[in-house]
């Protein structure tokens, strides 16, 4: 089970898409910014904006937190704002999505993005973060569903060629609607009907 | 036959354990070096000793920084953790009021065993923002230094104790005879007399701090550079590992192997130099 | 800072006693009590291990404590220079009085007393570094800064044991590769370096082999005179040796006593005591 697409280097193995996952951009509760553009995001992912009061906020330290290298994360984040590994100007680098709702919610002035489903839990769940919407889209479970959220990656079973198979069985049941009650649980969203 | 005495067998049976624990050591050795072998021959020793920076995604695969940031971090820890844990011991058993004696050490113990997440995230909620509001963000090399000391120093402690509590009453009294108040037998004779376990404890200290995985990444930052200061951003090798195995593939996964296998070294280095100093000592 | 009896180092800085070569017995010593013990307590615990125990020590001699084993003679040497104070569960009461000063006195400053009257152990026991730290730091910590002195002081406390044509060129080596004649000799080294007037010595030579034995013996032999030592020892042959004076002690109604005192020569020649009579010629003991 990987959170991404299949790589072009990884075709000794066949990937089967289950669900989708949308990325979101946090911020501490306590940050009042309303919205950024992409430019404006772009600007502070890269270092060019450094206070918060230069995007609409209250005056106070930005603090970047990106993913660790590998991440699909990461590589979604860059893609979609067409930038290289290279041109993040990070403050703070965080592994998995826990990491960074904690990193980002003990700190005022800190940005970040994680998996929407994960961020939803966490701030329903009460801690200090809120997530911000991108292109006038909120960033919710429900968006990333029907699609509207731009930001999304695919969660995909992998299996190896040769047991193709076996496990057809297992891939039909998993792509089954009997399975969207527990992708949901996850707060994913289902790819097949 | 040689296994006929009981003794014969015992030691045979030990041998086979001592081979067996070398041995698995060994192939983990043989294993970490396999794994990095594809990025050492792709890479070469002197990308990662050369190149400007770490993206491994993107050919770049500079190791200095963070094997720097290792060695900055838990000789920071030590430096901490070494005296603050000699003198606890020190307190407990020449100072402390006795009913203080037995709860200090339950507090040792429960420190000592607590799981390095739980002071990492203690790290990452209460010291980094109070770091932070000398110099934001608070993800720091010193917040690191300081979250590993506080785990280090239990096993100095530890150590320490039962170092001291092992010098001979006879010392004690020896010193006693010659007029020394118990302040200078402590300082000139009894700290002396343990300075190989209190030196061993160290080491161990030394070792753990070195290996420390999640309470550092939580609380460091990991921004992959050459620290400059005390509130500089740092990565270390151990955080990179954990931070990039579980979506790493190709080069970018052996190149981390070669991480492990410089932590490996780094460590063995450590251990070699620390051993020397504690064998230098003990001669004297 | 305390003026009690023992903060004047002036009288200590000379090199102890020199009272001339002593030739034998007692009669060349000083008839003078330099330590009087007049009726002596010791509990452990509760426990009485001396009972109303009262001598003088006499000046420049060699005084030796005999008796069985549980009588009380480390008990009653550790009382002297208050070693007992290190023991948690231990009383002592009665009077103990050195150079005519009360060492119960609440001015008492105990380093100074324990420089004075230096102690040697039953077991050698040289602290775990060099040979020459062993000699050096108790000097640093009495104070003494210079460290040519210190180094001059060193090889003068070796000659005195006979141990520095043997470690002169191990000063640096550990004080425990020394054999165990060395250590003990190195022991007794440390103790006069502080340049004492009165040596306690419990059972210095019981632990070393014949050899060892018989050099440290000849040794405290020639300390007579010039250090007032007081030795516990359960060897008779050597008491008789070395001593000018005895003392015979006891276990009496469960607490060790002193049954009889007086010159080394009517001690063992003609004993006043029936028990001291057994003792001395093996009957008893
Ligand atoms: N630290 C101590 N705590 C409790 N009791 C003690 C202690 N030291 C000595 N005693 C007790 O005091 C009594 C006298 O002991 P001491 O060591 O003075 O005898 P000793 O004459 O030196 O014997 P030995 O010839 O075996 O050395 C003994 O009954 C002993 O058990
Ligand atoms: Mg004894």
């Amino acid at each position: 089970m990987i959170s991404r697409s299949l790589s072009e280097d990884e075709n000794d193995l066949i990937g089967f898409e289950l669900a989708r996952d949308g990325v979101g951009l946090i911020l501490h509760l306590q940050n009042e910014v309303p919205a950024l553009s992409r430019r404006q995001i772009v600007d502070i992912f890269t270092g060019k904006v450094t206070d918060w009061e230069d995007v609409g906020g209250r005056p106070g330290r930005i603090t970047v937190v990106n993913k660790a290298e590998g991440r699909s994360t990461l590589e979604l984040f860059l893609a979609y704002f067409d930038l290289g590994v290279r041109d993040i100007a990070a403050h703070v680098v965080i592994g998995d999505n826990q990491q960074g709702i904690k990193t980002v919610a003990a700190n005022p002035g800190a940005i970040g993005y994680v998996s929407i489903g994960t961020a939803e839990f966490e701030s329903g769940a009460g801690t200090p973060i809120r997530l911000l919407g991108l292109e006038g889209v909120e960033a919710t479970v429900e968006n990333v569903k029907d699609g509207t959220y731009p930001l999304a990656r695919p969660l995909t079973l992998v299996i190896r060629p040769a047991e193709k198979v076996r496990l057809r069985g297992f891939i039909e049941f998993a792509r089954s609607p009997e399975m969207h009650d527990t992708i949901l649980e996850q707060f994913f969203v289902p790819s097949h009907p | 036959m040689f296994l006929r005495t009981p003794d014969s067998r015992f030691a045979f049976g030990l041998g086979i354990g001592a081979v067996c624990v070398s041995s698995i050591l060994l192939l983990i050795f043989l294993f970490v070096t396999g794994e990095a072998l594809p990025a050492l021959k792709n890479v070469g020793l002197r990308g990662f000793l050369f190149d400007d920076a770490w993206y491994p995604t993107d050919e770049s695969f500079g190791l200095v920084p963070m094997l720097v940031s290792s060695f900055v971090l838990s000789v920071g820890a030590i430096l901490l953790a070494g005296p603050v844990g000699v003198a606890a011991a020190v307190y407990r058993l020449y100072y402390a009021p006795s009913w203080i004696r037995k709860p200090y050490r339950w507090l040792v113990l429960l420190l000592a065993g607590m799981p390095s997440v739980v002071l990492g995230l203690w790290g990452l909620v209460v010291l980094v923002p109070l770091i932070a509001r000398i110099e934001p963000p608070g993800t720091s090399l010193i917040a690191g230094i300081l979250v590993v000391s506080l785990m280090v120093a239990p096993t100095v402690t530890i150590m320490s104790e039962s170092a001291l509590e092992g010098v001979a009453r006879s010392s004690w009294s020896g010193a006693a005879a010659l007029g020394l108040s118990r302040e200078s037998t402590l300082w000139n004779v009894v700290l002396p007399a343990a300075r190989g376990g209190i030196a061993a404890g160290i080491l161990l200290a030394a070792a753990r701090a070195i290996g420390e995985t999640m309470a550092v990444l939580m609380v460091t930052g990991n921004i992959v550079q050459m620290p400059d200061g005390p509130f500089s951003a740092v990565r270390v090798l151990t955080s990179n590992i954990a931070l990039e195995m579980a979506y790493a593939t190709g080069d970018h996964r052996a190149a981390l192997f070669v991480s492990g296998l410089a932590l490996t070294i780094l460590v063995l280095l450590l251990s070699l130099t620390a051993a020397r100093i504690a064998g230098l000592k003990n001669n004297v | 800072m305390k003026t009690g009896p023992y903060t004047d180092k002036n009288d200590a800085s000379g090199s102890g006693y020199t009272l001339g070569p002593v030739v034998s017995g007692p009669e060349c010593c000083t008839p003078e009590a330099v330590i009087a013990v007049r009726g002596l307590d010791v509990a452990y615990d509760g426990v009485a291990a001396l009972k109303d125990v009262s001598l003088d020590i006499y000046k420049g001699c060699v005084t030796a404590l005999i008796g069985p084993s549980g009588c009380g003679k480390s008990t009653f040497l550790s009382s002297l220079n208050r070693l007992t104070d290190m023991s948690g569960g231990c009383r002592v009461s009665g009077s103990i009085t050195v150079d005519g000063w009360n060492i119960h006195a609440p001015e008492v400053n105990l380093q100074e007393l324990r420089r004075k009257v230096g102690m040697i152990f039953q077991r050698p026991n040289p602290f775990p570094f060099s040979v020459r730290r062993n000699l050096d730091m108790p000097l640093r910590e009495h104070g003494i800064s210079n460290r040519y002195e210190r180094e001059e002081r060193i090889e003068t406390a070796l000659i005195d044991v006979g141990l520095w044509d043997e470690v002169r060129d191990r000063l640096d080596a550990s004080a425990l590769s020394l054999s165990g004649g060395q250590q003990q000799r190195l022991c007794i080294a440390r103790a006069l370096i502080l340049k004492p007037s009165i040596l306690l010595m419990d059972e210095p030579c019981s632990a070393l082999d014949p050899l060892s034995s018989a050099t440290v013996e000849s040794m405290v032999g020639s300390l007579r005179g010039r250090y007032t030592v007081v030795v516990a020892t359960h060897n008779l042959a050597q008491a008789r040796r070395i001593a000018n004076y005895a003392a015979f002690f006891w276990v009496k109604d469960r607490a060790g006593a002193l049954i009889e005192y007086d010159t080394c020569g009517r001690l063992f020649e003609t004993p006043k005591h029936k028990l001291t009579a057994a003792y001395v010629t093996g009957i008893a003991g």
